[in-house]
């Protein structure tokens, strides 16, 4: 998705980290440096998001750029978890970098899964929390404007490549990944 | 005709390197998993074990470097020993930081040698990584 939309020129600052499974329970991966649980982003800066962000940097241009930086990779990851339905979204599967680049981890639940332990509540199709809107300054703001029409574009424009995700995903049907059933195809 | 050459192509030596970097840490891993099932206990003797004070096995340390299996323009050289920690995840993943160089596309032996800066990778054992 990321190549998708780089191709028309729209950088919506993507963490990509590079993973090696080497066997079914082993595997070597890259470590994001500089990045934070926004768990722990809460609990030392009384729960406020927009505080981390402005406390990277004192310079104002600078601190602009790093809200954009959230913004963008905000509604850049919403449309991706949105399309995957990515499940199992807590507060330290949710990180963010310095420079305020968002990101996801812990694929482990895909195509609308969830773990059981958790009870079978309704998940809402759009991985944004409360904490992730009031980092942009609430539902109200300018920022938060900016970031619904980053995620409509994204998604408008992603959605003509349906194809090609499903087919990525049909590829993997044998590949007993648990989301994957085989069975029922 | 000419003669077919009986030499080694350069990747073979990067595969032959990344494969016994997974045999080092799988090994590491399953020593640490053995004798102890804490994550800070387990950070003391895997500090130990890559510094060379322990059994001494299991030092990480290549000479000519050596290109990791996920990302082969990266090559690692040496252990940041003091960075390095393991996770208290359930399956206890360890982040290794290594000093390493990122060698571009196309470098070629002449060129500028690029510069040495640390690279952190996660090693997992237990856990499915195609769900990260």
């Amino acid at each position: 998705m990321d190549h998708l939309l780089k191709e028309i020129n729209q950088d919506f600052r993507f963490t990509c980290y590079n993973a090696l499974a080497c066997s079914k329970n082993d595997g070597i991966m890259e470590f994001v440096e500089d990045s934070t649980t926004i768990q722990e982003v809460l609990s030392s800066n009384n729960k406020d998001v927009t505080a981390f962000l402005k406390s990277q940097s004192d310079d104002p241009a600078r601190q602009a750029e790093i809200m954009h930086n959230y913004l963008i990779s905000n509604a850049g990851y919403a449309v991706a978890t949105y399309f995957l339905a990515v499940g199992d979204r807590h507060l330290e599967n949710l990180l963010v970098k310095n420079n305020g680049d968002l990101f996801h981890l812990d694929f482990g639940f895909i195509l609308g899964s969830n773990p059981k332990s958790k009870g079978d509540f309704w998940v809402p199709p759009i991985r944004i929390n409360s904490h992730m809107v009031r980092g942009m300054g609430g539902q109200h703001s300018k920022e938060y404007e900016v970031f619904k029409q980053k995620t409509i574009d994204a998604f408008l424009y992603l959605r003509n490549y349906r194809q090609l995700f499903l087919n990525i995903l049909l590829m993997m049907v044998n590949a007993s990944i648990p989301d994957l059933p085989f069975a029922q195809y | 005709m000419d003669e077919v050459e009986d030499k080694k192509p350069d990747f073979f030596e990067t595969i032959i390197g990344a494969v016994s970097f997974r045999k080092k840490y799988m090994d590491l891993s399953n020593y640490l998993l053995k004798k102890t099932k804490k994550a800070t206990e387990m950070q003391t003797e895997l500090l130990r074990e890559i510094s060379g004070e322990g059994t001494g096995q299991y030092k990480l340390k290549f000479d000519n470097g050596l290109a990791l299996a996920h990302d082969p323009n990266i090559k690692v050289y040496d252990c940041n020993i003091r960075r390095c920690r393991v996770f208290t995840s359930a399956v206890r993943p360890m982040r290794m930081v290594f000093e390493s160089r990122i060698f571009p596309d196309g470098w070629q032996e002449g060129d500028k040698v690029p510069e040495s800066k640390d690279y952190a990778a996660m090693i997992k054992n237990g856990d499915d990584m195609r769900q990260d």
